[in-house]
């Protein structure tokens, strides 16, 4: 008990509240800088730490972390430019809604959304980090494989009207995630003897190219007069501005389900926030009774995708502070902070540094609280920014993206890489493919093939049989869970078509029936 | 010929097959060298994944090339018209991108060249008045100097052309 209280005053001294106040702001600013991520922002201030008392930068890192992450969804909701991957999925209800004018209800959403998963992450970190980090642990390559593949099938929903053309963006996107080198023999794959393309291709630069270069390009097609006006326009009705009880409570189911999976997805080293992301949005989409909304402006979609990121943050916490292992790069890099500050993480660290432990779990919950004040800041700070015309603002978000590109790797191959994803985007907008679906095929098509060839690997000591994957209790538990998810979105299906919902037909004539 | 969204899907579909066609025949032979030996006890060779997603990707476009085929009303319900635009500022604005992305970075560096570029995009867009012109461009493109040179202590590309010229003044 002594411990505890002890660790809270720690994190409850004015210095390290300070900390951690400007680590949000700083981390709230940087990761809305298109290409600038969590992991990026922490890295630029793990050095300074070096100087800092222990519980100065620490709690700095961990506010500095936080607020990226709800930074990078603010530039994704107005300009659909994500400052950071974790935040694409936002893209797709929040850009929307901006264009509706309803980009300050997107924003507090995603601001409530983002506190609601990091306040449930920390929480289950502080409850169960042992227990969460047991199942994690049982999960190996063929679980691995599973879900991916799972979620690469479920998220093929995600792909717009024309199955056809989500399937082959899907593909598409699993075919460019195959550049670099191969994961198990480690020969160059489709690089041409390139030694850039040998690295593979950034997720950032064809981020910023698919969603944010593509829409500059769509937007600076358009007539001269249209260019002339502010780049989002909001609505002066109070309820396009703000998130009413009853809209928040209509949320919460999908926030409390989004919290989870992002929980348990952070627990597993590997998969990340993006993931985390595209998930809970595809999970929303199916549980919702209006999944059509989807993708024109429902606010749920914001709500699932930032509340399941912003999980992330507490949960990569658990393998690292229960094992030492960190879930992320994020994660590594704050190891490295704690290292640099003595303590070694693992499982004897509650033993060994109770105190600072119990600091940890206090400056993340005061981080969150902060978070949520500075937040409103960032939202009126970034409608001042938009008002600005689209003609002045575009050529300077493709510069400001460029730079962002360049940061993380060091390379000018990937400004160029940013434009040449643009074009494509801008093409397979023009072609009426949906780039979403080549987004999650590049994401995931790593991790779905190297779990499947280590799966593969690990047969061959069983005889070259698969069937070893049968005797593994994570990976028959997991499959029960998705074939019952399966079961009831086929269920859901059938029961749609049967109510005489529109078929997609009579749905697509309607819509070329509106003016 | 090409007059209904049919007719336009069909040879969408057609060129993309060929796309994949080339990418089987050609590209994946003279990009993907298989270790020798290297099976399925090995993890599969590394052109496995290659071939079987571009496969799939075949499949996908001939199914839905002999659905089209089998029914003419499907591409009625299903096409989707592209977007309209301007096509001549688009090529214009492209052609800058391109213009900044491969010329100019790697030879101007990126400060020179992200000045310039704000500029004719800006005017490319229909703006006209000087101090909009240059304001912008000198307040990103500072702003970022200040971020990544001594905030960050990242450095953005110099180029090639300005690189001896910097060396020459001890920069």
């Amino acid at each position: 008990m002594d411990s505890i209280i002890n660790g809270m005053l720690l994190a409850a001294s004015p210095e390290a509240l300070v900390a951690v106040f400007v680590g949000l702001i700083a981390g709230q600013i940087l990761g809305a800088v298109p290409g600038l991520t969590a992991s990026m922002a922490v890295a630029l201030l793990v050095p300074y730490t070096y100087y800092l008392d222990p519980w100065i930068g620490i709690p700095m890192l961990l506010g500095m972390f936080k607020g990226s992450l709800f930074g990078s969804s603010i530039t994704a909701i107005l300009v659909k430019t994500p400052g950071a991957p974790a935040a694409a999925a936002t893209v797709l209800d929040g850009y929307p809604l901006a264009q509706q004018g309803k980009g300050g209800k997107a924003m507090k959403m995603a601001l409530y959304s983002s506190v609601f998963g990091d306040a449930f992450s920390d929480i289950c970190l502080i409850l169960a980090a042992g227990a969460l980090a047991a199942i994690a642990l049982h999960f190996g390559p063929p679980e691995y494989m599973l879900l991916t593949a799972f979620s690469l099938v479920t998220l093929s929903a995600l792909s717009g009207r024309s199955l056809w053309k989500g399937l082959v963006a899907v593909l598409l996107g699993m075919g460019i995630g195959m550049i670099g080198l191969d994961p198990i023999a480690a020969t160059p794959r489709l690089t041409f003897g390139s030694l850039e393309l040998e690295e593979g291709i950034g997720l950032i630069p064809m981020l910023i190219g698919m969603l944010a270069v593509s829409e500059a390009l769509r937007q600076m097609e358009q007539p001269l007069h249209k260019l002339a006006r502010q780049t989002v326009s909001f609505s002066r009705e109070r309820a396009d501005n703000r998130i009413s009880w009853p809209e928040f409570r209509r949320c919460l189911p999908t926030l409390v389900k989004s919290s989870g999976m992002g929980t348990l997805i952070g627990a597993m080293p590997g998969l990340g926030a993006t993931v985390a992301a595209f998930l809970a949005y595809g999970e929303a989409k199916r549980a919702s009774k209006q999944p059509e909304n989807f993708g024109k402006g429902e606010i749920e979609g914001v709500a699932a995708a930032e509340a399941a990121n912003n999980a992330v943050s507490g949960s990569n916490m658990i393998p690292l502070l229960a094992f030492g292992i960190p879930g992320d790069i994020a994660a590594a890099l704050i190891m490295g902070a704690f290292l640099i500050q003595g303590i070694t993480l693992g499982p004897v660290v509650f033993q060994e540094n109770p105190i600072e432990i119990y600091a940890i779990f206090t400056a993340l919950l005061i981080a969150n609280f902060f978070n949520l004040i500075l937040g409103h800041g960032l939202i009126r700070m970034a409608r001042r920014v938009v008002a600005v015309p689209k003609r002045l603002l575009f050529p300077a978000v493709l510069v400001i993206a460029s730079a962002g590109a360049y940061a993380l790797r060091g390379s000018v191959f990937d400004i160029q890489l940013v434009f040449v994803f643009g074009l494509l985007g801008y093409a397979m907008g023009k072609l009426a493919i949906p780039t979403v679906p080549l987004l999650i095929g590049f994401i995931l098509m790593p991790i779905l093939e190297e779990n499947f060839r280590i799966t593969l690997l690990l047969a061959s000591s069983h005889d070259l049989s698969l069937g070893f994957v049968l005797q593994r209790p994570a990976f028959l538990s997991l499959l029960a869970i998705m074939g019952l998810a399966a079961f009831l979105i086929v269920r859901r299906r059938r029961a749609f078509r049967v109510a005489g919902a529109p078929t997609l037909a009579a749905r697509t004539q309607s819509e070329r029936a509106e003016p | 010929m090409l007059s209904t969204p049919r007719h336009r899907e069909a040879l969408l579909l057609a060129l993309m097959l060929a796309g994949v066609a080339g990418f089987v025949l050609w590209v994946v032979p003279a990009s993907v060298e298989d270790p020798e030996g290297f099976g399925y006890a090995q993890g599969l060779p590394p052109s496995f994944t290659v071939y079987l997603v571009a496969l799939l990707g075949g499949a996908v476009m001939l199914v839905r090339l002999l659905r089209l085929w089998r029914n003419p009303d499907l591409s009625v319900v299903e096409a989707e018209a592209g977007e309209p635009g301007h096509g001549s500022r688009a090529a214009s604005i492209i052609g800058v991108c391109l213009l900044f992305a491969l010329l100019l970075i790697p030879n101007l560096g990126f400060y020179p060249a992200s000045l310039l570029f704000i500029v004719v995009a800006s005017l490319i867009l229909g703006e006209r008045r000087p101090l909009f012109l240059i304001a912008p461009s000198i307040v990103v493109t500072g702003g970022l100097f200040l971020a990544f040179e001594y905030a960050f202590n990242i450095f953005l590309p110099r180029g090639h052309w300005i690189e001896p010229l910097l060396a020459g003044l001890g920069g």
